[in-house]
């Protein structure tokens, strides 16, 4: 099903895809993971998101209060993904999981520099505030690169900072609806326009999917 | 000042429904349209999860599968 949506994507238009590691769980235990996971490398993307360890979900989900991934578990999917020339986007919800990005990198599973997502969830994750994104910062080895997510009305301005200090960006439905205060986006491209406009603002040139590839590093899906 | 990379997560993922509000994108058209619109604006990484349709008591609500 993911492996149609990204061919009508490339018929239509050229961006780096992304899909994550752990989708497909309702309905599979985590024996399959690996199975699915696997599958997930050979359909095209170029990258792939993967939490950086287990946690409590901040919201009701299907698969009950737990986002379950061991360390063993992402050390296993980042070795598939690496045979797949598909990049992990290494997505950090908690201070502890940088570390664990760490330790991919010193025993050579994912090759450097990394590309850490920041996710601040607030609740049961790290604050969506400049503080703890700072203290974050300061733990990354200078090569890596980084963006930040932020959910709801913190998703813009959190973005605002990760770009004022050379970080990236990602905003869309999945994080925040809202375009402003009671005000829904009506499409994501809205969220989009926001941080160009900001970006404009602050002389960041806007990376195309080609630049992305360069300041990521990305190879070639097999 | 370096090229800003920016990523759309368009789909909602598992927790955003046509409840939560009626913009986001469900169907295949209309997810693939949301990429194609938020990557002319300024998006280089589309952040993608595919979704399904799931018959329930109440009527057809959306379920994200992958």
């Amino acid at each position: 099903m993911l492996k149609e949506y990204i061919s009508r994507i490339r018929e239509l238009v050229d961006v780096v895809i992304n899909i994550s590691t752990g989708g497909g769980r309702i309905g599979n235990p985590p024996e399959k993971w690996d199975e699915l996971v696997k599958e997930r490398c050979q359909l095209g993307a170029e990258m792939m998101s993967l939490n950086m360890g287990t946690m409590n979900r901040w919201a009701e989900h299907p698969t009950g209060p737990i986002f379950l991934n061991t360390v063993e578990m992402i050390e296993r999917w980042c070795g598939f993904m690496a045979e797949a020339n598909v990049k992990p986007e290494h997505e950090v919800y908690d201070t502890g999981m940088i570390n664990i990005c760490k330790q991919l990198a010193e025993k050579r599973i994912v090759p450097e520099p990394l590309h850490i997502q920041f996710v601040m969830v607030g609740r049961t994750g790290i604050l969506p505030t400049p503080k703890a994104l700072i203290y974050c910062l300061d733990q990354l080895p200078q090569s890596w690169t980084w963006s930040v997510c932020a959910l709801g009305r913190n998703e813009i301005p959190m973005a605002a900072i990760a770009m004022a200090i050379g970080g990236h960006v990602r905003v869309g439905f999945e994080d925040n609806i809202y375009l402003r205060h009671n005000v829904l986006a009506k499409s994501n491209s809205e969220l989009v326009r926001k941080v160009v406009n900001i970006a404009k603002e602050l002389d960041r040139p806007i990376a195309t999917p080609d630049d992305t590839r360069e300041i990521l590093k990305l190879k070639k899906p097999i | 000042m370096e090229k800003l990379i920016i990523t759309a997560a368009v789909t909602g993922g598992e927790y955003v429904s046509k409840a939560t509000t009626p913009y986001v994108p469900s169907t295949i058209d209309e997810i693939v349209e949301e990429v194609v619109r938020s990557v002319e604006t300024g998006a280089s990484i589309v952040h993608l999860h595919a979704k399904t349709l799931r018959l329930v008591k109440l009527g057809l609500v959306i379920q994200t599968h992958c």
